[in-house]
């Protein structure tokens, strides 16, 4: 049963209806998605909302208990992992500790009966592509944690599979290298066109790696899209708390384009003239400070600095307004005039009315017994 | 802390006169001269005491019961059997060309038979329990930790019984009332009212049943410590089952099988117990001559050189063994 192949041919993962509970627990509840062809797909949420899960089923590690996975257009969820032309990258690595780091990669070719010289030829291919040819005689216990990396995802890229199953695979790296590593995840990933999709609980590593993400919580999707697009328009308060930082304020419809928040009336975008309920987040980098103000601008706020923290590249402002409203705001760290506010300084803030965005009212999906 | 009183003490050790980039030296060495060894202030003197104190007993122990026994069964070996069984001189080769064929009554490769019978039965009681050993460690192991406790427990439970009369239960089991020899009757195999022993059957059930723990404690240990998430990629990588258990479990489980096929191996080699009492004349074993010359035939000095020879054959075997598969597994069984 071939479904959807003519209609949406970019497709290259479409999930629809996943549904999956261990005993009591509901690890995935209604998963609807598709991942382009081609594209590098983050899986973004706290631990135990389901991501690995998700991925789990992907690969065929793990059987849903209701849904439909669909790869390429075929239906692969009764399939099991050794019949999908999927791979994964597993956070642990899981590298055979009694094979050569050759043997490793090889061992996908050969179980698909590969040999000899196109065997050979593929794995010095793979083995050059991320870098290790240097290591093929070694054991993996012989490698660093950077190289055991690698020859995992050559391991798994080797076999050229539709897809690539990242499980949060830099996990184990420190800070350092596993910034340098996103970056060639992402140029490997460019250069061989092969959907990625790569689970993490690390946003910055999303926001550096992805595309496209969807950010998850408590065995459900919350949002779906381009990573700037979640990033500037988050949907709910979960996402724009989970992916980058937010300050959030209640307030109730004024008229068009005005909302009242313990903050004043504010000017708030695309806001229909009512009296309804409003929640509105924005982004600590999105305000801006003065000591004098500005002319004609609108939703100007007198704040006080309450607490300063120094990161190098940019300064952390924890600011008190008017209502005991507390608000955090970064600056770059230049060398401009206005910057390098101290503690206790009186300051206005500015709140770009374009860069207050309204959430959706509902704070939590409804998630039956999820959230109990 | 400690480095500061260590420096103190050897100044205090150490004539005036010695330029100071001695002082500091930490190589110097004397009887009384004081270092941090394991973690202690000791002198050479102390530290040796303190070696003797834990090693001794130990080391006495294998020499009084071990070394000194072996040694002087390899005297004996060379001696020659008076004709009341005492040992006497002259010193001779005799008894080793005996076990050669040489005998009184021209050459005969009586002594090659039961060596080479006694390998074949230790080979196949081996390759037996390793594939019974097998399918029962990967069974323990798939119980929860309770359950394994209970299993393992009954695995060792035929320990608290002495071999003999376990071996004599044996021949009630297989004894010509029982339901084994009936059914083999009833098929024909065998003559009605009669045993299923002595004869080879007998005796690779007993050497099975005697050393099949000793090849399951170690492979379930070795099962117990496979690293699933390997499996998990293997099938990942288009392993199917027999793929995933031939190329990524067994080869974890090599440890645990190189220390059962050396508990067992060795072990079933020297065994005269079982084909003593589930075998007859045909059945004899290496294990059984050497038990015969120091018993009934009153034969030690003959006794003490096939002794030694079985001994250094097994050293012999154990030695190539380690030389191709490596030592690391003797060293975990150690």
């Amino acid at each position: 049963m071939i479904a959807g192949t003519s209609r949406e041919p970019d497709w290259d993962v479409e999930l629809r209806g996943l549904y999956k509970r261990f005993g009591d627990f509901v690890a995935l509840n209604g998963i609807d998605l598709q991942i382009r062809r081609g594209e590098f797909f983050g899986l973004l949420g706290p631990s135990g909302c389901g991501k690995t899960t998700l991925l789990r089923i992907l690969a065929g590690l793990e059987m849903a208990d209701a849904g439909t996975v669909l790869i390429r257009g075929r239906q692969v969820g009764h399939l099991p992992a050794h019949q999908r032309n999927v791979n994964t990258v597993f956070q642990s690595y899981a590298l055979f500790p009694f094979m050569t780091v050759a043997e490793n990669v090889g061992f996908g070719l050969r179980m698909r009966g590969v040999r000899g010289e196109t065997l050979h030829k593929k794995v010095a291919a793979a083995l050059e592509l991320v870098e290790i040819s240097a290591f093929a005689e070694r054991k993996p216990h012989e490698l660093s944690g950077g190289q055991q990396q690698r020859v995992a995802l050559a391991r798994a890229l080797v076999n050229e599979p539709e897809v690539l199953l990242l499980d949060e695979p830099l996990s184990a790296l420190d800070a350092k290298l596993r910034k340098q590593l996103q970056v060639q995840l992402c140029e490997l990933q460019r250069r061989l066109g092969m959907t990625f999709i790569f689970v993490t609980h690390d946003q910055e590593e999303a926001l550096v790696t992805s595309d496209r993400v969807a950010v998850m919580r408590a065995g459900r999707i919350e949002q779906v899209g381009l990573i700037d697009e979640v990033y500037e328009r988050p949907a709910t308060a979960f996402v724009a708390d989970f992916l980058g930082a937010s300050n959030f304020l209640q307030g109730t419809a004024c008229g068009t384009d005005c909302v009242d928040t313990p903050l004043g009336k504010l000017k708030v975008l695309g806001i229909p003239a009512s009296h309804e309920p409003v929640q509105l987040a924005i982004r600590p980098e999105k305000i801006q400070l003065s000591r004098t103000g500005w002319d004609l601008l609108p939703n100007q706020v007198p704040v006080r600095v309450e607490n300063l923290i120094y990161t190098g590249a940019e300064n952390q402002y924890l600011l008190r307004a008017i209502n005991n409203q507390q608000l955090k705001a970064t600056a770059l760290n230049t060398d401009n005039e206005d910057f390098g506010f101290a503690i206790g300084e009186s300051l206005v803030a500015h709140l770009p009315p374009k860069s207050l965005i309204r959430l959706q009212s509902a704070p939590l999906p409804t998630g039956g017994s999820l959230d109990a | 802390m400690l480095e500061a009183e260590v420096s103190t003490t050897e100044k205090a050790a150490l004539p005036k006169e010695l330029p100071s980039s001695q002082r500091i030296s930490r190589f110097r060495w004397g009887w009384d001269q004081q270092q941090i060894r394991f973690g202690e202030m000791l002198t050479p003197l102390g530290e040796l005491g303190r070696s003797l104190l834990f090693a001794g007993p130990g080391v006495l122990w294998v020499m009084f019961f071990l070394v000194l026994p072996g040694l002087l069964l390899v005297v004996y070996s060379f001696l020659s059997r008076g004709d009341f069984g005492q040992i006497q001189l002259p010193l001779t080769l005799e008894n080793y060309l005996r076990i050669l064929g040489y005998g009184p009554l021209g050459w005969t490769p009586i002594y090659w038979q039961i060596l080479g019978r006694s390998l074949l039965v230790a080979g196949v009681t081996t390759v037996f329990c390793v594939l019974l050993a097998y399918p029962l460690a990967f069974f323990i192991a798939a119980h929860p930790p309770r359950q394994r406790d209970l299993l393992l427990t009954l695995v060792v439970i035929p320990f608290w019984t002495n071999l003999v009369i376990r071996t004599y239960a044996w021949m009630l089991v297989l004894g010509p009332e029982a339901w084994p020899a009936r059914l083999a009757a009833w098929l024909g195999w065998i003559p009605p009212q009669t045993a299923l022993y002595p004869g080879w059957l007998a005796v690779y059930l007993g050497m099975v049943y005697t050393f099949l723990p000793y090849m399951v404690l170690p492979l379930y240990t070795a099962v117990e410590r496979i690293d699933w998430r390997l499996a998990e990629a293997a099938r990942d990588l288009y392993a199917n089952g027999w793929q995933v258990f031939w190329r990524i479990l067994l080869p974890q489980t090599l440890p645990g099988l190189a220390a059962g096929l050396i508990l067992v191996g060795i072990p079933a080699f020297g065994m005269f117990v079982v084909p003593d009492l589930l075998g007859g004349s045909k059945t004899l074993l290496i294990g059984n001559v050497i038990q015969l010359q120091f018993g009934s035939s009153l034969d030690y000095p003959f006794g003490a050189a096939l002794s030694f020879l079985v001994t250094g054959l097994t050293l012999a075997l154990l030695y190539a063994y380690s030389r191709y598969v490596g030592t690391r597994s003797l060293e975990d069984l150690l």
